[in-house]
């Protein structure tokens, strides 16, 4: 591949980088703290290039003026003779062997920019059966109040795990998507850590409210109970919530929990 | 046919003969993916097909500015450190010098794929390959970073923090010795050796942005060939793997080790995955810890590009049976057992 088009590829993939980073996009990929990294990541691979692009055109320049002092020019001091031309085929460290593997660069670009796939939804659920352990199954009081806004992953946890049952007779506010499951409708959400390779689903299954007549990923907001149960192990640790209500939201800006 | 048209061009007089340049190509490309941009989204629209372009994606954005750390930090050794500060500042013998280098990977706060350009120019400006490559192991496994987000992720288990870092510095050493008795040179591409010669004055500034470029073109498309592979991974392994092994601890030790290489997670987010398989007994969670940052799907494809195929054909397995081996005993060390 070309020096020029390697160069090109650069600007289009620090541009892709720049654009979701801008667009809020990024949120459907990695957490809302690696912003400034990819504006970071953008400005650098846009500059590397255009400094690249800049010095290969005045050396071009160069030598169609005649080539014979341009290394003054350059201050090249290691090879006067061949200042400009060897810029602009080799480089300082000469890359006939990028030619194939440096095509690949356009896969992210034209998918960032022409696909812009949306974030994990229920299909990344329906992967995966069970609700994991957390970590840390050593739970504070909930806050006081008629109506506990609460992370799903947080409500599935004090149901499979909490030993002091903080739930029992607790009205909660989730906020998650519909997954249509052979087991009835649930109300979901991924759990990221870094990046949605490592996300995980956390769930649970909705009686009543007529979530099943919702498509699998719609957004809701639920409110209501958790269902009291004691085989929580054998069902996987999937609670039941008795909705209350259940409305339809937009999308949230932060599809995923952290 | 071809060779010669090349050596014409390089020779700097190019005879013009009409030839499908790599521009014309990229244009053409681009045109037509515009052109087509309803069909490739139709085409997309596959939930299992959207699962994977967001997991690629995912892994793209999330290590692409790890990347470019690392090919600035590349450029910086290129152009500013010469070649005999390093070997000053790292002891004569080489056995030794494996050790420094394996420790000063402490500092390098950063991701795998940063140390991979790394490492490739801490070889060409002379230091010694085994050496390099310890640092390129230990660097992404043993930062401040990854151990702290250890200790995040397993809040109940502060030994599996000492277990990790044990485990992946054990890894680094010994694969830095091995190198030492049996590693040879041949194997690694000429131009990850190629000594670039040092530079004065306004030069540095042009070598250190023309290594960074290089490096990060070279460097990119292979960490996007790793993303494709370990995206297709993700989607076509049953997320239910990881529970059903119990209490088959040697199965749950390999199946493990090898999800950590195909998975591709970043070594700040492995821990989290990892605790999150709380089916599983600790040590082959640790396993999967110490594996992952050593090699995986991205790491290989990113060496294979960097250092030649030869090279990493030899270098990913042996990692990869090392350190399943050091993760084992550190566990049993630190953890007591299986757990």
């Amino acid at each position: 591949m070309k020096r020029e088009t390697q160069n090109i590829l650069l600007l289009l993939l620090g541009g892709a980088l720049l654009k979701i980073a801008v667009t809020g996009d990024y949120l459907r990929y990695v957490k809302a703290t690696h912003q400034p990294w990819l504006f970071g990541a953008g400005i650098v691979m846009i500059a590397l290039a255009g400094v690249a692009i800049v010095r290969d055109v005045r050396a071009g320049a160069r030598a169609a003026a005649g080539g014979s002092d341009g290394s003054g020019v350059s201050g090249v001091s290691g090879g006067p003779g061949h200042g400009g031309a060897a810029d602009a085929c080799g480089g300082a460290d000469g890359h006939e062997h990028t030619a194939r593997s440096a095509w690949l660069i356009v896969v992210p670009v034209l998918t960032v920019l022409l696909v812009a796939p949306p974030a994990l939804g229920a299909d990344s659920v329906l992967r995966a059966r069970k609700n994991t352990e957390p970590g840390n199954t050593a739970f504070d009081p909930l806050p006081p109040g008629d109506v506990v806004a609460l992370p799903v992953g947080d409500f599935v946890a004090r149901a499979g795990w909490d030993e002091r049952d903080s739930l029992d007779g607790r009205t909660v506010r989730l906020t998650g998507f519909v997954v249509q499951t052979p087991d009835g409708p649930q109300l979901a959400r991924l759990t990221m850590s870094c990046c949605a390779a490592d996300a995980f689903a956390v769930r649970t299954g909705l009686t009543g409210g007529q979530a099943d007549l919702l498509p699998s990923d719609t957004w809701v907001e639920v409110t209501g109970r958790l269902v009291p149960a004691d085989d929580t192990r054998e069902r996987d640790y999937v609670p039941d919530v008795a909705v209350r209500t259940l409305r339809r939201i937009p999308r949230p800006e932060q599809p995923y929990e952290t | 046919m071809e060779t010669v048209v090349d050596s014409a061009d390089s020779a700097g007089r190019p005879r013009r003969r009409w030839r499908v340049t790599s521009m014309q190509v990229l244009c053409a490309l681009l045109v037509l993916a515009i052109l087509g941009q309803d069909q490739l989204r139709a085409a997309v629209d596959v939930p299992v097909l959207q699962t994977a372009a967001t997991v690629f994606v995912a892994i793209c954005v999330q290590a692409l500015p790890f990347l470019v750390l690392g090919v600035l930090l590349s450029g910086a050794i290129a152009a500013f450190v010469p070649a005999r500060a390093l070997r000053r500042v790292l002891p004569r013998r080489d056995s030794a010098a494996v050790g420094v280098a394996g420790a000063s990977g402490v500092v390098l706060a950063g991701c795998e794929c940063a140390s991979v350009p790394v490492a490739r120019r801490l070889i060409g400006q002379g230091v010694a390959p085994a050496a390099a490559l310890a640092f390129l192991l230990a660097a992404p496994a043993v930062n401040p970073i990854v151990l702290v987000s250890t200790a995040v992720a397993f809040p109940g288990e502060p030994a599996m923090v000492a277990a990790r870092f044990a485990g992946s510095l054990a890894t680094a050493l010994i694969m830095g010795w091995l190198w030492l008795r049996w590693g040879k040179l041949d194997w690694i591409a000429d131009r990850a050796l190629r000594r670039l010669p040092d530079v004065a004055g306004r030069d540095r500034w042009r070598v250190f942005a023309e290594t960074a470029r290089a490096d990060l073109v070279d460097a990119g498309g292979f960490l996007v060939l790793g993303a494709l592979v370990a995206a297709a991974f993700g989607v076509v392994i049953p997320a239910d793997w990881f529970s059903s092994l119990g209490e088959q601890i040697v199965l749950g030790v390999l199946v493990m080790a090898v999800l950590a290489v195909v998975l591709s997670l970043c070594s700040e987010a492995d821990a989290f995955v990892a605790a999150s398989l709380s089916a599983l007994p600790l040590l082959p969670r640790l396993v999967f810890l110490v594996v992952g940052p050593a090699i995986d799907a991205k790491l290989f494809a990113l060496q294979a590009g960097t250092f030649g195929r030869a090279f990493a054909l030899r270098f990913a397995p042996v990692t990869f049976v090392v350190a399943i081996g050091c993760a084992v005993v550190s566990g049993l060390v630190f953890l007591g057992g299986v757990r």
